[in-house]
């Protein structure tokens, strides 16, 4: 469905997207993590075709993909997207104008959950109901792919679980590719099915979340023992205070010996320790 | 199938409100200022308010303002906002196309009929000295209103075509080297006869040209050609 074949793209001197290869082949949930800067707008604004790749080749259902060839099948949804300044309800109807197959049913029911004030101009809405608004715009579009970037950016805790709901509602009802980049990780963990990691450019793992709950965990105790178990594991970081120590791993579970506890590693604590997990040591 | 080019045209009417603000303030000025003259006028044994030789733009002329200015905001403002409602760069394509096209009607239109009801009054009152529209000066209005209004609506369409275009590229460097271009073919052609010649061949194909007919294909071929290169433009635009 989406694939990239060693993709490049430089702003400047400087690489945002930095010889990507990357897979997804069918319909599914994933997360996109990674600190700011690591290249996640870049990456769903390749995938879009609002951005064009200095070298390598993205393809979508198989056709290239450019600035002058959008895929139809993709919608990209930035949370700070500006917008015209027209009432809710016009841009809503201006969205269902400009797209195939805009579900205004959908964006009606969305509206009315979230207590939008259709009657009220994009500019006089807080931050976060223009998030909201765009990201009821974005998931209105029974699109094969849905890119949503930071789209929980400005809600408060309630606002993000009914959004987290929205999405999950949306995608049971329409199954299809929806890629949301977050900072929020465990709250997305919730209802993502695979996660993709990048840094620096760079796309460090791509993985089943239920796989991670397996393979992603904690090694703690003395250090004499369990320093020894890390020989052949992947140690993503290390906390050591005194003689005692964290190991975090990605890799295989082991039966650890007497004295060693082994914990499940939260989604977020991966990340940490996966993307700064080398930084975090020195 | 649902037309998404116009959709894009009813947004971009509706979202150029500082170009209809701008264009409204002026008109309202020299329709007070019309006012305030015939007010302040006093009739001679003729009936006429103004002072001898009185000259003024043509009030419908004006409405050009409104095209000039909506050629900035289309291109720099609307467009990024169209591509995040999720339209598609082809359907802005053609729906600015539209846009322009109902823009230079319409503003044909209203300049024909102002010219011949608004105008003629404003010259019997206030104006004896003529009101300079584009009409008159360029020699549409010899010809009819009617074919008046098509010649007025091609050389508007060509402008708006050529400034969207030329506008739209400013971010690239192809722009600013169209930009060079169109300031050096000014500078060097005026003021050298031998070239100056191809200036005013090329003015008179398009604006002054005797017959009508190929005075509107110029334009309007010219526009088709201009116009296609945001083509290009666009596929490369970044969002």
């Amino acid at each position: 469905m989406i694939k990239f074949a060693n993709v490049t793209k430089k702003y400047g001197g400087t690489a945002a997207v930095n010889r990507v290869s990357l897979e997804i082949p069918e319909q599914g949930f994933f997360c996109l993590l990674g600190r700011n800067g690591a290249g996640k707008t870049t990456l769903m604004k390749l995938i879009a075709g609002h951005v064009g790749s200095t070298d390598g080749e993205i393809t979508v259902d198989g056709k290239r993909v450019s600035t002058g060839r959008m895929p139809e099948c993709v919608n990209f949804i930035e949370s700070g997207s500006v917008q015209f300044n027209m009432k809710v309800s016009d841009l809503i109807a201006t969205a269902a104008a400009l797209q195939d197959d805009f579900d205004r049913d959908f964006a009606q029911e969305m509206t009315e959950r979230f207590e939008l004030n259709t009657g009220k101009k994009f500019r006089q809405l807080s931050f976060g109901m223009k998030t909201m608004l765009t990201t009821i715009i974005a998931l209105s579009n029974n699109s094969k792919i849905i890119l949503l970037d930071e789209p929980t950016l400005g809600f408060d805790a309630i606002m993000r679980d009914q959004f987290n709901t929205l999405l999950l509602e949306s995608y049971q009802a329409h199954p299809r590719v929806i890629i949301v980049s977050t900072h929020l990780i465990d709250e997305i963990a919730k209802i993502a099915e695979r996660l993709i990691i990048i840094d620096s450019g760079k796309i460090l793992l791509e993985t089943a979340i239920d796989d991670l709950d397996e393979k992603a965990y904690t090694l703690s105790g003395s250090s004499s023992l369990v320093m020894p178990l890390l020989g052949g594991l992947n140690c993503i970081g290390k906390t050591a205070m005194g003689s005692v120590m964290a190991a975090h791993i990605y890799d295989n579970r082991i039966n650890p010996p007497a004295g060693v506890a082994i914990d499940r590693l939260t989604l977020q604590d991966f990340f940490i320790n996966i993307v700064g997990g080398k930084r975090n040591e020195k | 199938m649902k037309n998404k080019s116009l959709a894009v045209a009813k947004t971009n009417f509706r979202n150029i409100k500082i170009a209809y603000a701008l264009t409204v303030v002026i008109m309202v000025c020299m329709l007070v200022q019309d006012i305030g003259m015939l007010v302040i006028g006093r009739a001679n044994g003729s009936g006429y308010y103004g002072i001898e030789g009185n000259m003024n733009v043509s009030f419908g002329n004006y409405l050009f303002l409104l095209i000039i200015l909506s050629t900035f905001f289309i291109p720099l403002v609307n467009f990024r906002k169209v591509m995040n409602l999720g339209g598609k760069r082809a359907d802005f394509f053609n729906g600015c196309a539209l846009t322009y096209a109902i823009m230079a009607a319409s503003v044909s239109l209203a300049c024909v009929v102002l010219y011949l009801t608004y105008d003629r009054i404003m010259v019997s009152l206030l104006y004896n000295g003529g009101t300079l529209d584009v009409l008159y000066w360029f020699g549409w209005i010899n010809n009819g209103a009617v074919i008046a209004f098509f010649q007025m609506f091609a050389f508007l369409f060509l402008l708006a075509t050529f400034l969207h275009t030329l506008i739209a590229a400013q971010d690239k460097w192809y722009g600013w080297v169209a930009d060079v271009l169109i300031l050096a073919i000014i500078s060097v052609f005026t003021p050298i006869a031998a070239l100056r010649t191809s200036l005013v061949w090329f003015f008179n194909i398009i604006i002054f040209n005797s017959n009508a007919f190929v005075q509107i294909a110029a334009c309007l071929i010219l526009a088709v050609a201009i116009y296609s290169l945001n083509k290009l433009t666009f596929a490369r635009k970044a969002i």
